[in-house]
């Protein structure tokens, strides 16, 4: 129980800095696909540490959930003052479908560092 | 082939490290673009301008930049009557100098105060590793 709240916190942290790297991505000193990669590996990490794909899966989408939230208030308060190029990036579109790339691919990895954990 | 604790090892250095490169880029960001943004709304463009029988003289400004590397390029002003059509515009390369001034001629009747004006002022600004073209309203001001 100790380890899921501990990947959740972890995940959630992941996913809510992966969402701001697409607002903040000129403001960042690491550019967005490593920080995607960042998070694939972290990913690899819970898969790799949990005994059973279920319940990865299940912090998976409750962090998913949570930094979307976290994300969406914080985008209020960080972001009052919002300059036009940074609004020029906020297309509808390419968040949408970047959100489930990097979902589905932080699954996918997560499922890979479970399938490949030495067995007893 | 690595021994288990090895790889143990290993795997958890990997952790370690993408958590704090992940947390050290979302706090870096963060923080400049707070910074950025409050630099940035110090600054203005500015432009005063001066009817002098039958020319405009005018004086454009950009200030308040403190410590952002600033390069303005350009500046355009339209003066427009009230119903929207375009009287004057005027327009100029700044050449990386944050003053510029230009006279030109009036249009007629211009006494008949009808009209307004609104210019906007492109400006490349560098600091830290940011490299960003901004396109700044222009305050007018007559005199």
């Amino acid at each position: 129980m100790k380890k899921i709240v501990f990947f959740a916190i972890v995940m959630i942290i992941a996913y809510h800095a992966a969402v701001f790297e697409l607002l903040l991505n000129q403001f960042s000193p690491l550019p967005a696909s490593l920080v995607w990669m960042l998070l694939l590996v972290l990913s690899w990490c819970v898969g790799h540490e949990l005994g059973h794909f279920s319940k990865t899966l299940w912090v998976l989408a409750f962090s998913f959930v949570a930094a979307g939230i976290l994300s969406y208030i914080l985008i209020g308060h960080y972001m009052k003052e919002t300059l036009q190029f940074v609004v020029q990036t906020l297309t509808m579109k390419a968040v949408s479908v970047s959100l489930l790339v990097f979902f589905t691919a932080s699954v996918m990895s997560a499922f890979f560092g479970f399938m490949f954990k030495p067995r007893k | 082939m690595l021994s288990l604790a090895k790889r143990v090892e290993i795997s958890k250095f990997f952790f370690w490290l993408a958590l704090t490169l992940v947390v050290m880029n979302y706090t870096a960001g963060v923080l400049v673009y707070r910074s950025y943004t409050r630099k940035l709304s110090n600054a203005k463009a500015l432009c005063k301008i001066r009817f002098e029988d039958g020319s405009i003289l005018g004086e454009v400004s950009i200030e308040g930049f403190e410590g952002l590397k600033i390069r303005p390029v350009d500046y355009q002003i339209y003066f427009y009557d009230r119903r929207g059509n375009v009287l004057k515009m005027v327009s100029n390369s700044m050449f990386g100098r944050s003053e510029a001034d230009f006279v030109t001629s009036a249009w007629s009747n211009f006494q008949e105060e009808d009209w307004h004006a609104r210019g906007y002022s492109n400006v490349s600004i560098e600091w830290l590793w940011l490299k960003v073209n901004l396109f700044l309203p222009l305050e007018v001001k007559i005199e």
